[in-house]
C-alpha cells in the first residue's frame, strides 16, 4: 500500500494583533503501481497539494474578508471535510464528503485572539523531544487534537498546555480551568 | 505593529515527505520602513540592543563592526567565557521545559566548553591572571553554585529559552531584534530573565543602569501574556572565588520605557547621520578588537 499525506497551512495577521490561520491535510491511499509511474505519482501528489492550497486560500479569504464574522460558522465548499475550531476550545462542526481519490481530508480554521504569538522555538523543541522520548506519534497527535501538521503552528498557550499534558502535569494551566498553583523544579544535584 | 520573527507561514511549497513533522518557515515581510534604511546601512533589517550599546560605548567601534563589517583582531576571554556560561544555564532550563532529567555539572560543562570551539585559541585575549584552565575551573564552580541555588528552579512555567524577539518600538527606528535568555510565567506575572556573569556582586545602581535592554524586551513580550504583570529579572553569576548567584527582580513600571525609547531613538538618529567618532576609555580600549583600525582612523 502506498500512502500519501499532504498538508498545507497558512497564517495571516489581522488588525488588533489577532490572526487567522487555516490548514488542510490530505491522507490518501494510492495504488502501489504508482511507484513505477513517476509522472503519474507526481501528478497525484501535485493535485493533492493543489487541492489543499485551494481549500486553505478559500478559508483565509473568507476569514480576512469577513473579519467580524463568527469563525465557528464554516461555509464548506463541496468535496471538502471542514472542521472549524475556535482556539483553545473546540466548538466546531464537521461535514464529511468523500472525494474520489481521497480517503480523508481535514481542514481546520483557527482564530487566535487576542494573542497571535506562535509557540516559542524552545517550546517546539521541547514538544518534539518529549514526543520522541515517549514514542508519541506527534504528527497524528497534532492532527487529531489541533488540526495541525507541525508543532510550530501551535500558539504559545496551546504549546504550553500540550507540554504540561505530555509531561503529565495536569492542572497546570494558568489560563484554563487549572488552579494556577504549580511549580516546576530544576533544583540541585 | 509588532511583528514576531517566527510564525507567519505564507507557503509551504510541496513537501514530498509524507508525514514529515517539520516544514519550511518563511519569514514575515517587514512593515517598518526604517528596516530598509537599516539594511542599506548595516546589511541587517533591524537593530539589536548590542549594536545600540556598542554605539553608546564607542561610535567608531560601532562603525567598524556594523557598518564596515571589520573582523575583530581579538576576542576577549570574558566574552567567550560568558557565552559558555550562558549556553550551560540555557541547557539547564531547556531540560526543565522538556521534562528531561536535569543535566549535572559535567553535562553543563560540555555546553560551556562548546562555546570556545569556534574561536582560534591564539585570538583569545586572556586577562593577566587568567588561563583557559583557570577559567574552566571557575566555570565548574559557578555552575555548581547555580545548580545548588534556588535560581535553578522555575516558579511556574518556562515559555522560552534563548528566545528570539523582534518588534517595532519607535516610529522611524528599525525593529529591535534580540534574544531573551529565559521567559517564564507564573499565575500572575510574565518574567523576562537576562543571565549575566559579573566580576562581583551587583549594586542597585548596576541593576538600574542595565535595565534598558530588559525593559525593551519586556515591552515587546507584553502581548504574550495580556493582563499579567511583567517583571524583569537579572540572574547574575559572579566570577568570584566563591561564586554567588543573585537574582534581581523588578516589576516593570508603566511609563518607565519613555527614557529608554528616547535614548534608542537618538542613537539611531546619530547612526543614520553618520556620526562616528572614537571614544577613548582606559577600560574599554584595553580589550577592544579594533585597536589597529582605530589607530589608523584619521576622520
Amino acid at each position: 500500500m502506498l500512502k500519501l499525506h499532504a498538508g498545507v497551512s497558512k497564517k495571516v495577521g489581522l488588525p488588533g494583533f489577532s490572526s487567522a490561520s487555516a490548514s488542510c491535510t490530505i491522507e490518501a491511499e494510492l495504488d502501489g503501481s504508482l511507484l513505477h509511474d513517476r509522472e503519474g505519482f507526481q501528478t497525484v501528489v501535485q493535485r493533492a497539494y493543489q487541492s489543499c492550497e485551494k481549500a486553505v486560500e478559500d478559508q483565509i479569504t473568507r476569514l480576512t474578508h469577513d473579519n467580524g464574522s463568527d469563525a465557528s460558522q464554516p461555509q464548506p465548499t463541496p468535496q471538502e471535510v471542514v472542521e472549524v475550531r475556535t482556539s483553545p476550545a473546540i466548538s466546531g462542526a464537521r461535514i464529511t464528503t468523500n472525494g474520489a481519490d481521497t480517503q480523508a481530508t481535514n481542514c481546520a480554521v483557527f482564530r487566535d485572539a487576542p494573542s497571535p504569538r506562535p509557540a516559542t522555538a524552545s517550546q517546539v523543541k521541547a514538544i518534539r523531544a518529549i514526543a520522541a522520548r515517549r514514542k508519541i506519534d506527534l504528527v497524528g497527535l497534532l492532527r487529531e487534537r489541533f488540526g495541525l501538521t507541525t508543532a510550530d503552528e501551535l500558539g504559545i498557550r496551546q504549546a504550553s498546555n500540550l507540554i504540561d499534558e505530555l509531561k503529565g502535569d495536569d492542572g497546570a494551566s494558568p489560563c484554563g480551568s487549572g488552579n494556577g498553583a504549580y511549580a516546576t523544579t530544576g533544583g540541585a544535584r | 505593529m509588532r511583528e514576531w520573527q517566527r510564525g507567519l507561514r505564507d507557503d509551504w511549497g510541496c513537501s514530498m515527505i509524507a508525514g514529515a513533522e517539520s516544514l519550511p518557515v518563511i519569514e514575515p515581510r517587514s512593515t517598518n520602513p526604517a528596516n530598509e534604511v537599516a539594511k542599506k546601512l548595516t546589511g541587517r533589517d533591524y537593530v539589536s540592543w548590542s549594536a545600540i550599546s556598542t554605539f553608546r560605548q564607542c561610535p567608531l567601534k560601532y562603525k567598524f563592526r556594523y557598518i564596515d563589517g571589520l573582523p575583530e583582531e581579538s576576542v576577549s576571554s570574558a566574552l567567550v567565557f560568558g557565552t559558555g556560561i550562558h549556553s550551560a544555564v540555557e541547557q539547564h532550563f531547556q531540560a526543565i521545559l522538556s521534562g528531561e532529567e536535569q543535566p549535572d555539572v559535567e553535562r553543563l560543562m560540555f555546553a560551556y566548553r562548546s562555546a570556545w570551539l569556534p574561536h582560534d585559541p591564539d585570538a583569545i585575549q586572556f586577562g593577566s591572571s587568567e588561563t583557559r584552565t583557570s577559567l574552566d575551573a571557575l566555570a565548574s564552580k559557578m555552575l555548581t553554585a547555580f545548580l545548588n541555588s534556588p535560581a535553578a528552579s522555575v516558579q511556574g512555567r518556562v515559555l522560552g529559552v534563548e528566545e528570539e524577539i523582534r518588534g517595532m518600538l519607535v516610529e522611524g527606528v528599525p525593529d529591535l531584534y534580540g534574544r531573551v535568555d529565559l521567559m517564564t510565567e507564573d499565575s500572575d506575572s510574565l518574567v523576562i530573565t537576562d543571565i549575566k556573569t559579573s566580576r562581583g556582586r551587583w549594586s542597585r545602581e548596576q541593576v538600574e543602569d542595565s535595565g534598558g535592554q530588559l525593559l525593551l524586551y519586556s515591552h515587546l513580550a507584553s502581548e504574550i501574556a495580556p493582563g499579567k504583570k511583567i517583571a524583569t529579572r537579572f540572574l547574575v553569576l559572579t566570577k568570584t572565588r566563591e561564586p554567588q548567584i543573585e537574582e534581581h527582580v523588578r516589576e516593570v513600571e508603566p511609563g518607565s520605557l519613555t527614557r529608554t525609547l528616547a535614548g534608542v531613538e537618538r542613537v539611531w538618529r546619530a547612526i543614520e547621520s553618520g556620526v562616528f567618532y572614537p571614544a577613548p576609555s582606559t577600560v574599554a580600549c584595553a580589550g577592544c578588537g579594533y585597536r589597529s583600525a582605530c589607530r589608523a582612523w584619521v576622520g
